[in-house]
This record gives structure tokens, sequence and C-alpha cells, in this order.
């Protein structure tokens, strides 16, 4: 069985292939006799590959995602998991790399390969202290540069004046420690976001580890037209009662949507960044008499970002991969004045601890308790879940750590999806050429905003609404 | 002869490896001509994102009207998304 709707039988040299269309009322059973050289042909088609499938979620060091990925800053944990000085140091991974992070006695922040270039051991339970972290079995001390400060089973200076330990670039701002573990000599320029700027009561920094690749969460975030169901205790809490409720008042409410549409058309546009793509829904209201429609515009940045908007904030979400299977998804709130982090735990589902653990961050879901779900909520509430962050872990949970992505069916409300499968495949392209890949050569990306549902005249181009999206910057 | 013929206008499309013949109305789709006389081809949006239809031109000259396909392909000639692209030629053949 190749799906549920497609049958193979046959040998070596000939196939039966079976297709049934439940969807379209075609129940027509179809028997082909294939040679297996056209039958393997009929499989290539312009839709997701097994081969592209594998090329887009496969982040390890020697993968072309991985290469990639690795052409970009990225970040590896926010300022909080490593609170003072000589803090506990923190185990942390990214694109299939164990690091350890720690800040040394001056407040500098420091990124390792997690094991001991000794005889690896992990860093992650060294004792931190005197301006570096030294490893538990013989005592070997390292700045946050790598430099060998102490090797105390080992009296030779030349060794540690003339080695040093991996090390890794950081930088911390925003809230984030942000690393580089590419080729040291294709290093970027470290971007600036919007989010680094104002005071720190203007932004809540959230992390969440979720058991998904991540492009299945970089995907849903990308999806306008779930934002109205999926969402719905959030984007409109009167849908039992067939009735739409906007909730455009609530400030930081990503699900707020100013109109009942839940079939949006939309439009990408290639940037020099990514992309943006617009959600048109139908408008309650005219324009002067005229046809209006409600957009709402989402920019991507890759390799990791997406700006989502909601009425006075926006948030800045990285899904960036632990390994092919984990994912530290990074929830920046930021806006023009003080935002609470109890109302952003609320809205996005993070203040139950069955579901989030702030300590560790890791996001929690079990298949046997059926992922968490309340099925006598359901009778009130639509998903069984509650907030976002938590609706959209556990659906990218739900799905396996890896979809088969040659199953899918897309529509035309999953444009903006097909949209980053394609910018990420030619971000791999132009590394496999020796190219930069996409936007890793821009220095300041504050120009790039989400727009929160506007309305406008049906006629007009929603691209005059974020002018700035599309500037052109040199690298 | 791709110079003249309409796209707008009806077309015949021949099936090489079934033997068959259909004709595409003006308002209608190869894809809807195909799966009307019940012949089994891949397809989902619908509306020339996806790329589920995409098959191989044998003869005549694709009117390629989707999104999924790239310069250099559309101007090889030898496939078609058959959900919206039309025929530049009276007679297509599709490897079907």
């Amino acid at each position: 069985m190749i799906s549920d709707q497609c049958y193979l039988f046959g040998g070596v040299d000939s196939a039966f292939f079976i297709r049934v269309y439940p969807n379209t009322r075609m129940f027509h059973i179809r028997l082909y006799c294939f040679t297996r050289k056209t039958f393997f042909q009929d499989l290539e088609s312009k839709m997701i590959s097994a081969a592209d499938n594998e090329t887009l979620t496969r982040v390890g060091p020697s993968t072309p995602m991985g290469k990639t990925m690795r052409r970009y800053w990225h970040p590896i944990c926010t300022s909080e998991q490593l609170p003072h000085p000589d803090c506990d140091p923190l185990r942390s991974k990214l694109l299939g790399e164990s690091f350890v992070v720690f800040r040394d006695t001056q407040g500098k922040v420091g990124v390792l390969d997690e094991y001991c270039m000794h005889r690896g051991v992990s860093l992650a339970i060294g004792r931190v202290e005197g301006g570096g972290i030294r490893c538990l079995y013989h005592g070997w001390k390292f700045a946050v540069d790598g430099t060998i400060m102490e090797t105390p089973n080992h009296a030779d200076k030349c060794f540690s004046e003339r080695l040093k330990a991996p090390s890794y670039p950081a930088h911390e701002a925003g809230g984030l420690i942000w690393t580089y573990i590419g080729p040291a000599d294709q290093q970027p320029v470290f971007p600036k976001f919007p989010f680094f700027e104002g005071s720190d009561e203007n932004r809540v920094v959230l992390r969440i580890n979720t058991h998904a690749n991540y492009l299945q969460l970089f995907e849903g975030g990308v999806d306008s037209s779930h934002v109205g169901i999926l969402h719905s205790n959030l984007a409109n809490p009167t849908w039992m009662h067939d009735s739409f409720t906007s909730m455009v008042e609530e400030d930081y409410n990503p699900g707020a949507l100013s109109v009942p549409d839940n079939c949006p058309s939309l439009e990408c546009e290639d940037t020099n960044y990514g992309y943006h793509y617009v959600a048109k829904r139908k408008a309650a209201q005219q324009i002067d008499g005229r046809k209006a429609v409600s957009i709402r515009v989402t920019p991507v940045i890759l390799p990791t970002c997406r700006i989502i908007p909601a009425p006075a904030f926006q948030f800045f979400v990285f899904e960036v991969p632990q390994d092919d299977e984990w994912t530290s998804t990074y929830l920046l709130c930021h806006g023009p004045k003080a935002v609470s982090r109890n109302d952003i735990l609320r809205i996005m589902g993070l203040d139950d601890e069955r579901f989030w653990d702030q300590a560790t961050c890791q996001f929690n879901a079990i298949w046997t308790n059926r992922l968490g779900q309340n099925r006598t909520a359901m009778k009130e509430s639509w998903s069984g879940y509650s907030g976002i962050e938590q609706e959209d872990a556990i659906l990218a949970i739900s799905m396996g750590p890896i979809v088969d992505r040659t199953k899918e069916h897309l529509v035309p409300a999953d444009s903006a999806v097909m949209r980053l499968r394609k910018r990420l495949l030619e971000a791999v392209r132009m590394v496999q050429k020796g190219e930069e890949p996409i936007g890793n050569e821009i220095a300041d990306l504050c120009h790039i905003k989400a727009l929160v549902d506007t309305v406008i005249d049906a006629n007009d181009d929603w691209r005059e609404q974020v002018m700035s999206n599309r500037e052109k910057i040199a690298a | 002869m791709s110079g003249t013929f309409d796209p707008n206008q009806s077309f015949e499309v021949k099936l090489a490896r079934s033997q068959r013949s259909l004709t595409v109305s003006a308002e209608s789709s190869i894809l809807d001509e195909l799966l009307l006389e019940g012949i089994d081809v891949g397809f989902s949006c619908m509306s020339g994102m996806c790329g589920s239809c995409l098959v191989s031109v044998l003869e005549g000259v694709p009117d390629h009207r989707d999104e999924v396909l790239t310069h250099e392909e559309r101007s090889q000639g030898d496939c078609i998304i058959l959900c919206c692209s039309r025929s530049r030629t009276p007679v297509l053949v599709l490897d079907l």
C-alpha cells in the first residue's frame, strides 16, 4: 500500500496500480500494467518528492540543509537560561550537534562543543568558575573563546598555548544568545532584528522544545487559513453558536481576525530575505461603496523566522532545529509598550504545566493520554487544547517526528507553505553552487514588518501597505 | 501552427499509452476530461499550484498556465500541468 488511496501489486518487471478517489465521488478503481521503468517515472512529479522531503528536513553537518542552515546565525538559548555570572552551564543542541553554553565570571557567554576536547566528558556537568568552565574529569578549564586555561594532569605549557577547545562565536541580543557554527571563513554579518531595540519590559522571550521536525512547525506558521479554525478558541470564541466575535481589541492576540472568512486567498512575493505573503479575507464593510478586503501580511526571514502580526505587537518566531526530530521554537513578543509575560503564557497555552515546563523549556505530550487532549472540553472548546502555541505544537507532534510530504494533498490555501519549501530548496542550491544563501548578508532586518488585519480597497495592491518589506538592501 | 491556434478554443488530447482520445472544450480542462473518462491521474489543488498533475507531453505545444514549472521546463515543452494548462496546437499527445 502506497497510501490510503493508492495500492500497488506486482513483481520485478511490472506492477498494477490502483487508485481510489474517495473525496471526489469518483470511486473508480483502475488497474494498469506498467513496466517498472514507466511506473517509477509516473511517481516523478512536481509535488514534494521523497528526496526533496529528505533535503528539507535533515539538518546534520553533512546534509544539504545542514550545510545551508550553517551559513546563518541561530539562537542557541535564551539569556534567561543563563541568568547570572558563573551560573549553571546549559546543554543545548543545534543542527544535530551538541554544545555547552555558559556565562563566565564577567558575564561573557561562551559556546563550546559539549564534550571535553580531552576525552569527551560532557562539560554541561562541569564547574563554571574563575573566568571559565572546568571539566570534572581531569580539571581541564576553558575560557569562553576556547582558550585552554589549565590542564592539571598535563604540565607542558606548549600544549595549552598551541591548542584551543572547539568554540563558536556568541552574541547576546534581544533576550537571546546567538551563535554561528558554520565554516569560520564564511561567517556572515550578525543581523539586527527589530526586537533588539527598546526596553526589556517591552519584550517577552520564550523557548519551547518540541518533538517535531522544524519544518512542520514552520509550515504551521505560514498557514493563515488554519488560524480561524484550529485557533477558534482565541480567533473566534463564539464559534459554537455559529457566530463570529472579533478579538482585535486584544493587543497581543495573534489569532485575532477581523472577519470570519476561513478561506483566505493567498499571494506570495519573493524578497531578498525570503518572501512575504498576504492572506486576503472578505471584508465586512465597503470603502466608498467599493468592494474591500481585509489583508494580513506575514514576512518569512530565512532560514527559520517569521513575523506574526497581533493588534499592537509583533511575534518573532524562530523554528530552530536541535536535530532532525526536535525543534527549539523561540517565540518573542515585542511591541511599543510593556508586555505581560503571564498574558503571553496564557494566550500561548504555556501556563499549563502539563504541557510546558518553564525550567527545562520542554513541551510534553504523549499518546498514552491522547497528547493531553480534553475531549470533554470539546463541547465548548474547538480543539480540546488551550492556547495558540499549545495547539500548534500538539498538531506538529501529532504528525510524527518527520511527516511524509509525498502523501499530502495541497490546495491554494497552502501556497505560502509551498513557497517556504521552494525558497528553502533555492537556498540549498545556492550553497551547493558556492553562492551565499538567501538573505544571509543582510545586516539590518529592522525594516521588515508584519501587517495585522487591515481593510483596503479590493482593487488596491496589498504590497503598497508593506513597502518597507520590499526594500533591496545592499549586503 | 502554434502561432495561429487560439489556446482558449477546444482542442484534442490523445493518450499515447491507452490509445484513447478526448476533446477539451473551451470551458473544460484536460484534468476535468480525464477524470470524467475515468482515467487515473494524480491531482490535488486544481489551481496550478501544487504540481500533482504533472505529465509528459509527447507531441504538441502546451499553453502553460500554472505556477509550478520553471522557465526552462516551460520552454522545453515536454511536460504539462493538467488542471489549468491548455494547448497551442489542435492536438496534444500525452504520455498517459
